[in-house]
């Protein structure tokens, strides 16, 4: 009896390879009786609803950030990175390794009807812009494309931010719809052709890996896999995890001398941006008493790395 | 008038009202886009809320009218086949399609709900922009907007029935013409 | 469940599908059922959630907002005087010359389909105005048909367009992008037509003969007529220069079009209750037809999708050995044959999502691809026995112009389409050039 798994990922063709790995890698381990259905971002649901869909069986595991789901799911921000949470992937590690946190996650998403199986670290998350920016000061008469978490800290500093999808990107970089994007770091620019209408990647120091990626199943469907399909899909869902982030971490260091010119936002800067983000963090704290054993831990966190005083 | 007649007026009263109240969203979407261009280019300040509003008001807008289109039969059809089979042979298919079409519909309906509950339940926001409004008013538009399209399927369903089996009835929807130009526009342009 | 053969399940939902269309279900019924009924018995119950999900994608999209509001635009426009003022001006410009008529219809027709989404705006008020005005004149009907029924067609083919708006939404590309390359090959379409005119009107004069010299008018009169250019320039100038020169999104310039179609209306005095109340009805009904379609359609293709069968009839055609330029030829082909029969939503709805992955695995530029589909749909229009333009001609044209007449007059035109879209086959670069240009 063959065991088809429906598996939706929330990235597009860009990862084929590593997704053909990961197929053939539980073929194989299970001797052709556990098989992966793999659907790219947007082929069946939209990201934003992976969580409600894999609770319902629609979709038997999701690969997916919390940053699509948080609206339904309190931790959802807080686990998909706030600026300022971490700054390395053995630092993000350690805290989604912990005991605490680990529960909380597990916790949250049996409330949300799905199970947890695991974490996978994103890397650069940055500014790309048309021009040259030096401060936070520039920022202030441009308009920028950013998502939830990063748009409120831009807010706090007064810098306009727009909301765009991911195809309009090209066009309004080049007609000056908006004057920049963080949205990635520079494999993602460059797989968008950014770099053919803004050529300015500034480091913002803020969250490294600027996103975490989780992996979440459907408990019925989970439940009726035998002990050996569980580990065999645990093994290679963490190898799959594993790829994708040393794929961007050669990504982003491999990119063609001459795509992007790179600068650093000045330490002063930096700094500012991370104690303006504490203001989002108080915010998801109080979402729920679990938002703020979570945000606890990563105060202790950073004052443990001499980051918060 | 015969309570077959009168259930239909209503019925299709019931739709030609929603179908006129939400017509005005569309000149709400366009007010509201009008002022975001407003604010950003002519006093600086671009609003956070005015792309999220306005696809609400499109969604909201779009879905609710599903009634109203149906209620003028104006959900595309093919009618090479269906155009040459006569009136009794055309009551048979829309016995078969709103029959079937019904049960599809309430499976729709019931999904919509819990699709709806659970969002209620979490009171989800939406996280695409700063402005994170609430989400489940918009989801529960869905139901609404299924269950008014189920109530005017019923009266589809109704009329094809009596015609199939050759009850004479009064329908309210005799005199409108079918035609592929408005009727009202050839009015207006010929004048 | 899932172990049914890919084909089989191509069978099953397309082979039901096409019964119900067959019995005249409306296609959002059509597709809604055969979706639902492949989705519970092949894949359960948890296969059906995709419904709920479709539709709340399908009303969550910041670029659908443009189509209710192009649509809105097309219909003040059509009802604002906008063509009466533009058929007097080309009589005054235009009349002199042998065919002159013809080709200031067509020039007429793309006017407005730069301002309109849709294709129904021309053809029915030309129908209205400019037709028995030619005839009156001595133009061959089955000539003024055909140029009025092909030029009102250039209306999804010339920017703005609904049709683009809808494919860019199922295929992920940029809305931007496929106005800036359909607005090449809908000037060399036009550029085709107004050459054929002259031709044959120069090979045989009869079939449009010049205004007689009583009629005509003198070069300051000329001058004067010109200032009707004056609003539509304008609106025209607006949108898509807020669209390509990139100062809006598409749907924030959808906005400024149907604010400033409202504008026209009220110079011509014609902004009133009455038009009004038609304009958001009618828009209205067609956004109900639209926005249920689009959820079916959506919803048809994923249930398609997550059976596996997409992706296995993608790579069968993959590894059928023939070359790629046939693949689309054969997709081409199937568009001339479906256009007979089908409305063009049902076809973007149906092909979108099965071609244009094959299409993009092939290595072919999305963008191209799409300005190919649009053309063949300027073919759906008037081929019989499913066109929208010969039922509009239909509707409108005088009793001495037969439905036989509609349909003869309509072939010329139909291979003067091929013929375009056959240079945009061999091409490529009439519709890549100016995006290119643009966004580089
Ligand atoms: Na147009
Ligand atoms: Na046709």
């Amino acid at each position: 009896e063959t065991v088809r798994l429906r598996f939706h990922t929330f990235y597009g063709t860009e990862i084929d390879p590593i997704a053909d790995k990961f197929k053939d890698a539980v073929k194989e381990a299970s001797d052709g009786s556990l098989r992966i259905q793999y659907f790219r971002g947007g082929e069946l649901v939209a990201s934003d609803q992976f969580a409600d869909a894999v609770s319902k069986g629609t979709l038997d595991i999701v690969h997916g950030h919390g940053g699509y789901w948080s609206g339904q799911v309190d931790i959802g921000n807080i686990e998909a990175g706030l600026p300022g949470a971490w700054t390395s992937v053995e630092e993000a590690k350690a805290i989604f390794e912990s005991e605490e946190v680990n529960s909380l996650l597990t916790e949250a998403y049996e409330e949300a009807g799905t199970v947890f199986l695991g974490k996978g670290y994103g890397h650069n998350y940055d500014l790309l812009t048309k021009e040259p920016v030096t401060s936070l000061e520039d920022l202030k008469t441009r308009k920028i494309r950013a998502t939830s978490n990063v748009a409120k800290v831009l807010d706090y500093f007064g810098i306009p931010t727009v909301y765009l999808p991911a195809q309009e990107l090209y066009i309004s970089m080049s007609t000056g719809v908006i004057d920049g994007a963080i949205y990635g770091g520079p494999v993602e620019y460059e797989q968008l052709k950014l770099n053919e209408t803004a050529k300015h990647y500034t480091y913002l120091n803020m969250l490294m890996p600027g996103w975490t990626e989780t992996f979440l199943a459907n408990p019925a469907k989970w439940e009726k896999l035998s002990d050996e399909h569980k580990a065999i899909l645990e093994e290679a869902i963490a190898q799959f995890a594993d790829d994708i982030h040393n794929w961007l971490a050669e990504g982003n260091e491999n990119v063609a001398e001459g795509t992007f010119e790179y600068a650093t936002l000045p330490e002063a800067d930096s700094a500012e941006l991370t104690v303006a983000a504490q203001t989002v963090w108080q915010e998801e704290a109080e979402r729920s008493p679990r938002n703020k054993a979570f945000i606890d831990a990563l105060v202790a966190n950073a004052k443990a790395q001499g980051r918060l005083k | 008038m015969k309570p077959v007649t009168r259930y239909l007026v209503l019925q299709d009263g019931l739709s030609d009202f929603v179908g006129r109240a939400i017509s005005w969203l569309s000149l709400a979407l366009i007010g509201v886009l009008m002022l975001e261009i407003v604010a950003r280019y002519f006093l600086n300040a671009p609003t956070i809320w005015a792309h999220e509003a306005s696809t609400m008001i499109y969604g909201a807008f779009c879905l609710l009218a599903g009634a109203y289109t149906l209620r003028y039969r104006g959900h595309v059809r093919s009618e090479v086949l269906y155009g040459i089979m006569g009136p009794r042979g055309n009551a048979f298919c829309d016995t078969v399609v709103f029959s079937i079409g019904l049960v599809v519909l309430l499976v729709f309906l019931k999904l919509s709900i819990e699709f709806a509950a659970d969002s209620w339940a979490v009171r989800e926001y939406s996280n695409k922009s700063i402005w994170q409004p609430p989400l489940y008013p918009i989801k529960t538009v869905i139901p609404i907007a299924v269950g008014l399209v189920i109530l005017q399927n019923i009266a589809e369903l109704l009329r094809a029935v009596l015609t199939l089996f050759g009850i004479a009835y009064d329908d309210p929807r005799e005199g409108e013409l079918e035609s592929e130009v408005d009727p009202v526009l050839l009015d207006a342009l010929k004048k | 469940m899932a172990d049914l053969d890919p084909l089989a399940i191509t069978a099953i939902m397309f082979a039901s599908m096409l019964v119900l269309m067959a019995m005249g279900a409306p296609l959002a019924w059509a597709l809604t059922i055969s979706g639902v009924g492949s989705a519970y018995m092949l894949w359960g119950p948890g296969g059906l959630d995709l419904l709920v999900s479709s539709t709340f994608s399908a009303m969550d999209n910041f670029l659908l907002v443009a189509l209710p509001l192009f649509i809105f635009m097309g219909l003040v426009l059509q009802r604002s005087g906008i063509t009466d003022d533009l058929f007097g001006l080309i009589h005054k410009l235009m009349g002199g010359v042998s065919g002159g008529l013809g080709v200031g219809t067509v020039i007429i027709c793309a006017l407005i389909a730069a301002m309109a989404g849709v294709s129904g705006a021309a053809t029915v008020s030309l129908g209205i105005i400019a037709l028995p005005a030619m005839l009156k004149r001595g133009y061959d009907k089955r000539l003024v048909t055909g140029t009025i029924m092909a030029g009102g067609a250039l209306g999804f083919l010339i920017p703005p367009s609904v049709l683009m708006i809808i494919y860019a939404f199922l295929s992920r590309d940029s809305v931007g992008k496929l106005f800036a390359a359909g607005l090449m090959p809908g000037l060399m379409l036009a550029g085709i037509y107004m050459v054929y005119i002259l031709i044959r009107c120069r090979l045989n004069p009869d079939l449009g003969p010049p205004t007689p010299v009583d009629e005509r008018y003198s070069g300051i009169e000329k001058l004067k007529a010109l200032r009707h250019l004056i609003a539509p320039g304008l609106l025209i100038t607006a949108v898509l220069g807020c669209i390509i020169g990139g100062v809006t999104s598409p749907s924030e310039a959808s906005a400024i079009g149907a604010f400033g179609a409202l504008l026209i209306a009220a110079l011509h005095g014609r902004l009133n209750w009455d038009l009004l109340r038609y304009v958001m009805l009618t828009t209205t009904k067609l956004m109900g037809m639209l926005m249920w379609i689009t959820i079916a359609a959506v919803f048809f293709s994923k249930i398609y999708v997550g059976l596996g069968a997409g992706m296995i009839v993608g790579e069968l055609i993959e590894d059928f050995d023939v070359a790629p330029i046939w693949v689309i030829i054969a997709m081409l082909a199937t568009y001339f044959l479906l256009g007979m029969f089908l409305d063009d939503f049902a076809i973007v709805f149906i092909t979108v999502p099965l071609f244009v992955p094959i299409v993009r695995e092939l290595g072919y530029d999305t963008t191209w691809f799409a300005v190919l589909f649009i053309l063949s749909m300027q073919s759906a229009y008037l081929t019989p026995p499913f066109g929208y333009n010969l039922f509009y001609m239909r509707s409108v044209a005088p009793k001495e112009i037969t439905i036989v007449d509609i349909y003869w007059s309509a072939i010329p035109f139909v291979l003067l389409q091929l013929f375009g879209l056959a240079l945009v086959v061999a091409f490529p670069q009439i519709a890549l050039w100016l995006p290119s240009v643009l966004f580089n």
